[in-house]
Formats: structure tokens, sequence, C-alpha cells
């Protein structure tokens, strides 16, 4: 009647949980990141070995995607789509506010800085955006699950 | 959609952990389909049938169907 495998190869057993290989990507990328914050690269360097880093702790993520049921997957995935998107405009009120408000907006922006002049404040502004989107996500991916029990 | 996965469960005395494990999704992912608050893919239904030994039209049910005139 129905010619269809017994199972799906995607999310066949596995002695390691999806969970374990994406918490294995955090700790990679983590890990790498904490020996290259230690060390004297020129900032071209340091920035491009950052990026190689991000790749390689996304190899045992893939692995956990590869492992994970389908409705886990669309959770991650509305998650990033709403969640991050939502926050993302909650924040465009902030930016908002801080580019009309400026020098005026009664507080000094570089306290917020990552590094030296205007380039520590756009990465400032880079990982303000990353921060609210993982929230978002966060929430949302939550919000995703108790709505389904 | 509507679906009969708790009753056919029921008939076969299979907890949710039990369904899960034979289709390889989580007790959850069992649990919102069988609520009705998620739409299993065209894969994960033709293997829900084949765990069952029914055709998908026979546990699914869509709702939007016109009705017989």
């Amino acid at each position: 009647m129905l010619n269809v495998p017994a199972q799906s190869d995607r999310t066949a057993k596995s002695p390691i949980s999806p969970l374990s290989w994406m918490w294995g990507g955090l700790l990679v990328g983590g890990g790498l990141g904490a020996v290259l914050h230690l060390t004297t690269l020129p900032p071209a360097a340091f920035g491009a070995l950052v990026s190689v880093g991000a790749g390689l702790a996304m190899l045992p993520c893939a692995l956990g995607w590869k492992r994970v049921d389908e409705a886990a997957r669309e959770a991650h995935k509305a998650a990033w789509f709403w969640g991050g998107a939502w926050s993302l405009a909650l924040v465009a009120g902030l930016f908002a506010w801080l580019a009309r408000a400026g020098a005026g907006a009664g507080f000094a922006f570089d306290r917020f800085a990552i590094g030296r002049g205007d380039a520590g404040l756009i990465a400032a502004g880079i990982a303000l955006c990353l921060l609210v989107q993982i929230v978002g996500y966060g929430l949302f991916w939550a919000g995703w699950w108790l709505s389904k029990r | 959609m509507k679906n009969r996965l708790r009753v056919l469960r029921a008939e076969r005395a299979w907890s949710q952990a039990d369904l899960a494990e034979r289709l390889h999704v989580s007790r959850q992912t069992v649990n919102a389909i069988e609520t009705g608050k998620y739409d299993p893919s065209l894969p994960l239904a033709f293997r829900i049938a084949r765990v069952f030994g029914q055709p998908i039209e026979s546990i699914f049910e869509d709702e939007a169907k016109e009705p017989a005139r």
C-alpha cells in the first residue's frame, strides 16, 4: 500500500542527542572565541579567525539539526523568523530614538562601546542586534512549544 | 487538520512515547499532532500511515474539504 521507509534516516536513533550536538557547537565556538580573545592578533586576522571559528562551531550544530525531528525544526525556524524579526522591530524604536537624540540623549554612548572609537560603537550596535535577536528567538521558541501543548 | 491518531493509538494501547519511538520523533511532536496544533509533513504522515497500516486519508481529514453535494 505505502512504499515508504519505516523510519527517517535523518531522525534515526543516535546515541548523541540533537541538543548535545548543539551544545557542542556552542562549546566549540565559545572555546575558540576565548582562545582568540587572549591573542594579540592584528584586527583583520582576528576577525577572519573569529569567522572561521564561528563556521567550525556550526558543524556540530548542523549534525544536531539533521537529527532533530520536524516539529522541533519548525519551532527553530519560526522562532528565528518571528522572534528575530519582532525583536529587531522593537529595537528599531531604540535606534530611532538614539539617532534623533544624538549627544542630547543624556548619557555618553562611549560607555557602551566595545573597543575604542567609532568602530567600538558600531561593534556595540552589532552586538545589541545579535543579543536582542537571540532573546526574541528564545522567547518565541518557548512560546511555540507552549502553544502546541 | 483533524486526525484519528489518539484513537488509533488507544486501540493499540500505545502511549505517546511508544508511538513517538516508532515514528522516530519526540513525544512532544506526537502530542502536538494529536491535538491538531501541528500538521505533520507529508513524509511523516506517510510514516504514521505505515505504522498504523492504514491509508493516510483514513487517519487525517482535511477540514477545508468541500461537503458532498
